[in-house]
């Protein structure tokens, strides 16, 4: 099955909830964390990840710190930060919010 | 904070970008599966777009493109960078000036809360800040108006060393006076109240340059011995680095409490009531404006007055003196000769600079025009590909930034050595004048505004044209165009030039004005000698007889002509005023003097009536006077002033006074252009226990050098004790004119400059032009025309831009006298600022200049073989 496309807007959300699980995780492995826990039904485009993680960042959201793979790669691991925890709870709040709403309407005879 | 991490990026930049292409790197590589990535190069602009770091990388394009460019053509390069490095320093420099004389506040704590007290006789035309010492302590002690008072007074000390005798600048200060500035010492301790007692102690702080340069910053300066005027004082302090006190342009290297006045004068001026040498000030209450301390003042005042009148003075004197108001001003610029004497000039000069730097601007606004031009084919190109038209813009601005911060630079270094000309031009013999020129907010940001404006000048206009063509135009090879403007600019040059040629031209005729003054005296060839007062407790007397013995004795010295004594040396600035009464009219500030025989022939002044005083007018004989003509007519209207009585109020010679006789007019203080006041002359003889000090006027055709040491040998023989110091009254009468001579000189400069730069800007037009219309000349030629007819045809389209800019230049100088009539009427003397014969000849003048930097480039277009151009296309 061909995964969907993550809904606009959701990215970052997801981002933010799949560092606050604990480990510091690099670009890849946000990727892939999303896509498995989504059950391949979300696919990360590779093209949007790059340049969210760089406004995070900016944000001051997360914060990246270089490291090295257990292969020995170089490569940047990102982990939240407490403005980036609020900023969870912020987007997730309205996420909650809008589903609900959307929830409602579908289900409204 | 986001903005903080976004600067803290673009400081970083290319190592921020290495990371992403890592990041990246890694990426396709676990993914295993490189075709699935998408365009790696835009993934990486737009993850670099969230920093906002893309004009960064535009901008070092544009950087790099631009300088390329002005490399390629050095000459035009070299040219705009000097004329902008002239422009920008000359406005710069001008501008550290002015704020270093008129707009920095003081060096002191909370400089806006001090506050300077004025008073003003009813008889006085201006308020003035001078008090005596009595009226001090009376404000010292019952003051409720400041929340602290202080007084000073300005004054020189010589100083004894192991070397040569020295001058130093130094000032009285009251106890109050560092407590109220909020001044903190270097080393050692400053002076307070409880120093600044009857029982005087000689105590001095010393400023830190004086501590550098005496003490080698040694510590054992503190409780060292400073022989100042002959006395001890010992070295309690040293004042921070940068403190000047209150009188800006100064450097006072020694400060003393007030009370040791009577240490170093045998006449002290303590409880002198008529001696007004202090300038009183006071720090504002917290919150408190200047007009209800000074309702405060207004209020007790009076009180004081009463407290201090002078005990002998009756009648209208005493009337005067209790009637005196009390006004404040704000300190917080400090005090400054130099601002009032060089505010307007400086200001005038600043807007002439700015119409130099205009003028430089529209040169370079006619090149990059002409450059945009040549690169049509080019920007048309680009435009058609998709360059957005904003963008070019910037990346003509970016040519024009580059050049105009490179002006800049090279100006803000000509800036530094002009500033410290100046500084050296306005600092005499006797007084070096000290300004505080360094870099400050005002003098950056102004240079930063004025470096961009310029490269606004310069370059918007010429963007804006090159990149608003349609394609249509830029595809066929435009020849035309950009040539209107590039006339309009030459005009605007044109009438600019005239201006500032209008302008240098007044300002020279009014300074020649100036010094060919009749002055009623002769100060050239005149040797000053100032002699210090006498140690306490020299009796009248003997100072007198002191002084009679060196007058007899510099007469001899050879190749003196002749030689006098007076208390007051014409023009030097120092004035001693009192009421005069006639028999019917009075005089209610009449200058005075006390002078020697042989006073008048000495500086020339020509006697008019009766006789010069003489040997017999001593001590014990008829009191006797001079007045000068203006004086004579005042009291004595019918004309018969000669042997009349005069009488004089105060206790210096409350006496029926002769008219002995009737000398010419001649300037007193230094007031050049106002007509000489009236003055009455007194024997010093008859004076002599009124004055401590002296100075003696010695006329000699000899090289100064060679009187000089003339004098020191008698000196050294006749007095070897005295202390004094040698001048030349010529050398003051500079200094007064020295702002007019500023004026005219830097006028002159700048309108010059300006002529030269309009040049290079006519015959660049010129040659433009020519250039464009080769093949119609060329075509002309070949049809029969003469080169003599091209040639006119050449000129004739220079002959309109110059006619349109000479017009525009006249009408904006007749404007510009007009808007300015009450500021060039005190700046100019002698002229109005219509002047026909200065306008026509500055005209003359551009009309000359321009008709030579035009017929080049006319001759060349006509002298073109007609083949070659024709040939071209």
């Amino acid at each position: 099955m061909r995964p969907d496309e993550i809904p606009p807007g959701s990215l970052v959300l997801l981002i933010l909830r799949v560092l606050e699980r604990g480990a510091p995780l690099h670009g890849f492995e946000i990727a892939s964390a999303i896509q498995r826990l989504s059950e391949d039904v979300l696919k990360v485009e590779e093209g949007s990840l790059y340049p969210a993680l760089q406004r995070m960042l900016l944000k001051g959201w997360i914060l990246g710190d270089w490291g090295a793979t257990a292969e020995g790669r170089r490569a940047r691991y990102y982990r939240l930060t407490a403005s980036g925890r609020k900023q969870l709870a912020r987007e997730r709040g309205q996420f909650d919010r809008v589903m609900g709403a959307v929830a409602r309407v579908l289900e409204a005879r | 904070m986001e903005w903080l991490r976004r600067a803290l990026a673009v400081a970083a930049w290319r190592k921020r970008r290495r990371d992403l292409d890592d990041e990246i790197a890694l990426h396709r590589e676990l993914l295993g599966n490189p075709a699935k990535f998408g365009n790696e190069l835009r993934l990486r602009e737009r993850s670099m777009d969230m920093w906002g770091w893309r004009w960064l990388e535009s901008f070092g394009q544009d950087l790099r493109h631009g300088l390329r460019l002005l490399a390629r053509t050095p000459v035009a390069t070299a040219l705009a960078l000097i004329s902008l490095t002239l422009g920008i320093g000359a406005n710069t420099a001008l501008f550290s000036l002015m704020n270093a004389v008129m707009l920095r506040p003081l060096p002191v704590a909370h400089p806006e809360e001090l506050a300077l007290v004025m008073m003003q006789s009813p008889v006085a035309r201006r308020a003035s800040p001078t008090f005596t010492n009595p009226l001090w302590e009376q404000v010292r002690d019952h003051q409720q108006a400041f929340a602290s008072a202080f007084a000073w007074s300005p004054t020189q000390f010589d100083l004894h060393t192991s070397g040569p005798e020295e001058r130093v600048e130094g000032v009285f200060a009251s106890g109050g006076y560092f407590s109220a500035l909020g001044v903190h010492p270097e080393r050692g301790r400053l002076f307070g109240p409880a120093d600044d007692q009857p029982a005087c102690p000689a105590i001095a702080e010393v400023s830190d340059g004086f501590w550098k340069v005496h003490f080698a910053e040694s510590p054992a300066a503190l409780g060292a011995t400073l022989t100042l005027d002959g006395h001890p004082f010992q070295v309690i302090g040293i004042t921070p680095p940068g403190f000047f006190g209150l009188d800006v342009g100064t450097a006072p290297d020694v400060i003393v409490p007030l009370c040791a006045d009577a240490i170093t004068n045998p006449r002290s001026m303590l409880k002198t009531r008529d001696a007004w040498w202090l300038r009183v000030g006071g720090r504002l209450k917290p919150g408190e404006g200047l007009a209800s301390a000074q309702a405060q003042l207004a209020a007790q005042i009076p009180g004081w007055l009463a407290a201090a009148v002078p005990l002998d003075w009756s009648g209208k004197d005493r009337q005067n003196f209790l009637g005196r108001r009390i006004s404040l001003q704000s300190l917080e610029l400090g005090m400054s000769r130099m601002a009032s004497a060089y505010g307007l000039p400086l200001e005038v000069l600043l807007g002439v600079a700015g119409l130099v730097l205009l003028v430089a601007c529209a040169n370079l606004a006619g090149l990059m025009l002409a450059r945009a031009v040549a690169r049509r084919d080019e920007i048309a190109t680009r435009l058609a590909l998709g360059a957005s038209r904003a963008r070019l813009v910037r990346q003509l601005l970016t040519e024009s930034l580059l050049l105009s911060v490179g002006g800049a630079a090279f100006g803000a270094g000509l800036a530094v050595w002009a500033c410290r000309a100046l500084e050296r031009f306005w600092s005499t013999a006797a007084t070096a004048v000290q300004l505080n020129l360094s870099l400050d907010r005002a003098v950056l940001g102004f240079t930063i505004a004025l470096t961009l404006a310029t490269a606004m000048l310069v370059g918007l206009v010429p963007a804006l044209r090159a990149t608003r063509l349609s394609l249509a135009q830029g595809a066929r090879t435009a020849t035309r165009g950009g040539s209107s403007a590039a006339r309009r600019l030459a005009a605007a040059q044109v009438a600019i030039s005239l201006v500032l040629l209008a302008g240098a031209g007044l300002f020279l005729r009014s300074f020649r004005n100036l010094t060919s003054l009749d002055l009623g005296l002769d100060p050239s060839h005149i040797q000053l000698l100032n002699l210090a007062p006498s140690p306490r407790g020299t009796s009248p007397a003997m100072m007198q007889a002191e002084r009679t013995r060196i007058l007899q004795a510099l007469r001899g010295v050879p190749g003196v002509d002749a030689a006098a004594e007076s208390f007051i040396v014409p023009l030097t600035g120092l004035q001693w005023d009192n009421t005069v009464h006639g028999a019917n009219a009075t005089i209610p500030d009449a200058y005075l003097n006390a002078v020697s025989p042989g006073f008048f022939a000495t500086l020339r002044t020509p006697l008019l009536q009766g006789r010069d005083f003489n040997e017999q007018d001593g001590p014990d004989s008829q009191p006797v006077a001079i007045l000068n003509a203006t004086a004579a007519r005042i009291l004595f209207p019918a004309g018969n002033a000669l042997g009349q009585t005069v009488q004089q109020p105060s206790d210096f010679m409350n006496r029926p006074t002769v008219v002995v006789g009737i000398a010419a007019d001649a300037k007193y203080d230094r007031s050049l252009r106002a007509p000489a006041p009236p003055e009455a002359y007194y024997p010093a003889a008859q004076l002599s226990n009124q004055f401590q000090t002296a100075a003696f006027e010695i006329r000699s055709t000899l090289p100064p050098d060679a009187v000089a040491q003339g004098v020191r040998a008698t000196m050294a023989r006749v007095d070897p004790g005295a202390s004094f110091s040698l001048g030349q009254l010529s050398s003051t009468v500079a200094t007064d004119v020295k702002p007019e001579r500023l004026l005219a000189l830097l006028s002159a400069l700048f309108g010059a400059l300006a002529l030269l730069l309009t040049a290079i800007g006519l015959y660049g037009v010129m040659s433009y032009s020519a250039a464009r219309r080769r093949r119609e000349y060329g075509v002309r030629v070949a049809l029969g025309a003469l080169p003599r007819a091209v040639q006119r045809l050449a000129l004739g389209e220079f002959a309109a831009v110059l006619g349109w800019g000479a017009a525009l230049g006249l009408i904006a100088t007749w404007l510009a006298g007009r808007a300015l009539q009450a500021e060039l009427g005190t700046l100019l003397f002698g002229l109005a600022p219509a002047d026909f014969a200065t306008l026509a000849a500055a005209t003359l003048l551009l009309v000359a200049i321009s008709l030579a930097a035009a017929w080049l480039p006319a001759r060349r277009a006509a002298r073109a073989d007609p083949m070659l151009a024709l040939r071209e296309e």
